[in-house]
């Protein structure tokens, strides 16, 4: 089980003079489990990579496959998208835009009871993933548009989570939201991931949030995957963020200050404790 | 989730880009006027022979057209479908289940559905190959004569100039929040009425909420910046008629007589 892209080609407004090739012959695989980040300059095509998965965009050439679903550009051959998008829960950017419903309980609810869950087994899911995304049930009755901004995008949230997804595809959650309540979410994503077992796919431009929460990268550049490894792998490899003007993570950055200074450190490192740590051992190395 | 094309700008280099506004608004009026005139098959042969010409000088597709209208084809279907049965005038061509469908609703029918489609490719020719802001100002000069007798051109430009920009915006957040609910489930084509109806309310209601919250910035930020639409404006483009342009306008008006002596010859009154 896992996400895979072969050749996918996608063109925006195929049929005009002015189409634009998003995505050109693009090969990847997700793995089940993962928690992966897509990253890339703005205009590179991940938000069209993102929403082939659940069939929002159907590719010009090649194909998705989600387990049993393969998504082609033939029309006729893409059955069950109402299963498949069952399966994979698409959260947009700024998501807070899709509230309709006068309260919250309804709005969380219109999702699973679409997809064929009855309205009682609905209301049991949504008590569930209102505590979920930090709110209490206390919220269901209230009407969504008198919350702020943060809350509504947890509520759009928890909209998709009521679903339950196997595949949660996320475009920059943490866009416009306050440090903290960006922390919140990732540290949402993460239980998501590691507790209930979701493949996570999150579009973002903070390397921050790539360094510390995701476990996969996807670079993309000019409608082409220029790079998929490990995080750890991609952030060792220095001279190619360097070469693709990436932001550096602090802990990269720091790293590759002291090193120009010449106290190296080898180890990867992953917290801000352990890297104090270890300049700590390096300065007394040194005396 | 085809992309929606009516009204869109697309940027281009060609003979009907370079036209002035004016003349190209001008020249609309003259060919809409010359559609409401009933003129027979000869008449519409005629004008789609020019329309034709016409999407052939803005660089576009007639598959372009055809997307333009596609989301009409309900509406236009609706109306056909109406006027076949309800008008009963002239011969019975032929009868379906019992109930008899005359000649002159058939051929009104069909003026009528060939009216709307070619007014459609009119208007598409012009929204597609004019920027909305070189419209407003088209508008506003060919407003300008009517200012002596009360009639705030200036407003009415910017009215419409606003309401065309926001097309695109608007088209956008449509798909956007499409997208957003097809991954809830929503199903536009299948399920009961019932299910209709609510799929299209996810819709609607985001789409209204965002465009209040839209025209309420906007109005603030044109506030912000000083706006008052009375005061005397200068400009930073001074729109000129070049010879192409009095020879386009003229040309809309030789269409339009054309026309009229085609009602005239077959179709004496
Ligand atoms: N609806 C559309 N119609 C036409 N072209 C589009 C459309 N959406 C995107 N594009 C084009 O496709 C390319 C990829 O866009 P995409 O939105 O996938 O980029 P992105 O990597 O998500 O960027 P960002 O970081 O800004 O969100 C861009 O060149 C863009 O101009
Ligand atoms: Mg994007």
């Amino acid at each position: 089980m896992s996400i895979i892209f072969e050749r996918l080609t996608h063109i925006y407004d195929a049929s005009l003079t002015t189409s634009q090739v998003a995505l050109h012959e693009v090969d990847l695989e997700v793995m089940d489990g993962t928690f992966s980040a897509i990253i890339g300059e703005t205009g590179s095509g991940k938000t069209t990579l993102v929403q082939h998965i659940n069939a929002l965009l159907i590719p010009n050439e090649g194909c998705v496959k989600v387990d049993e679903f393969v998504v082609t550009k033939k029309k006729k051959e893409n059955k069950n998208l109402k299963m498949l998008r069952k399966k994979v829960g698409v959260v947009f950017q700024f998501p807070e835009y899709q509230l309709f419903e006068e309260t919250i309980l309804k709005d969380i609810i219109f999702g699973p009871k679409n997809f064929g869950m009855n309205e009682a087994d609905a209301i049991e899911k949504a008590k569930e993933v209102i505590q979920l995304v930090g709110l209490d049930e206390s919220y269901l009755e209230k009407n969504p548009f008198n919350l702020s901004g943060g809350q509504k995008r947890r509520i759009a949230i928890a909209g998709i989570l009521a679903a339950d997804p196997d595949i949660l595809v996320l475009d920059e959650p943490t866009a416009g939201l306050d440090p903290q309540g960006a922390k919140e979410m990732m540290t949402l994503f993460t239980t998501l991931n590691k507790d209930h077992n979701k493949t996570i796919i999150m579009v973002t431009h903070d390397m921050e949030h790539v360094f510390h929460y995701c476990d996969h990268v996807v670079f993309m550049k000019d409608g082409k995957v220029d790079k998929n490894c490990s995080t750890k792998q991609f952030f060792e490899d220095i001279e190619y963020l360097k070469s693709m003007d990436v932001k550096l993570p602090f802990i990269i950055e720091t790293k590759e200050l002291l090193r120009k200074k010449g106290i190296v450190i080898e180890e990867y490192v992953e917290t801000i404790e352990e890297l104090v740590n270890r300049i700590q051992n390096e300065v007394k190395k040194h005396g | 989730m085809d992309n929606i094309v009516f009204g869109r700008y697309i940027s281009g280099d060609s003979a009907l880009h370079r036209m002035d506004p004016r003349a190209k608004i001008l020249a609309m009026l003259f060919l809409i006027i010359s559609i409401f005139i009933p003129s027979g098959i000869f008449g519409y042969v005629f004008i789609g022979i020019i329309l034709l010409d016409g999407v052939f000088l803005a660089k576009l597709s007639i598959s372009y057209i055809f997307k333009a209208m596609k989301p009409m084809m309900f509406m236009m279907f609706f109306l056909l479908l109406v006027n076949v049965f309800v008008i009963r005038n002239g011969d019975v061509l032929f009868t379906v289940f019992d109930y008899p469908i005359y000649e002159k609703a058939v051929f009104q029918t069909f003026y009528i559905v060939i009216r709307l489609l070619f007014m459609i490719t009119i208007t598409t020719l012009l929204t597609a190959t004019t920027k909305p802001l070189e419209l407003t100002l088209g508008i506003e000069d060919l407003l300008s004569p009517f200012k002596r007798i009360g009639v705030p051109a200036h407003i009415i430009a910017m009215m419409i100039s606003i309401a065309l920009r926001y097309i695109p915006t608007l088209i956008e957040e449509t798909q956007r929040i499409m997208k957003a609910q097809a991954s809830r489930g929503v199903d536009l084509e299948e399920g009961s009425f019932k299910e209709k109806i609510s799929a299209l309310l996810s819709l609607i209601i985001p789409l209204f909420i965002s465009s209040f919250q839209r025209a309420e910035d906007l109005a603030s930020a044109m506030e912000a910046r000083g706006y008052d639409p009375e005061k005397k404006r200068t400009r930073y483009h001074i729109l000129k008629m070049q010879n192409m342009d009095y020879l386009f306008v003229f040309f809309s008006i030789l269409v339009l007589l054309l026309v009229i002596l085609i009602k005239v010859v077959f179709y004496a009154i």
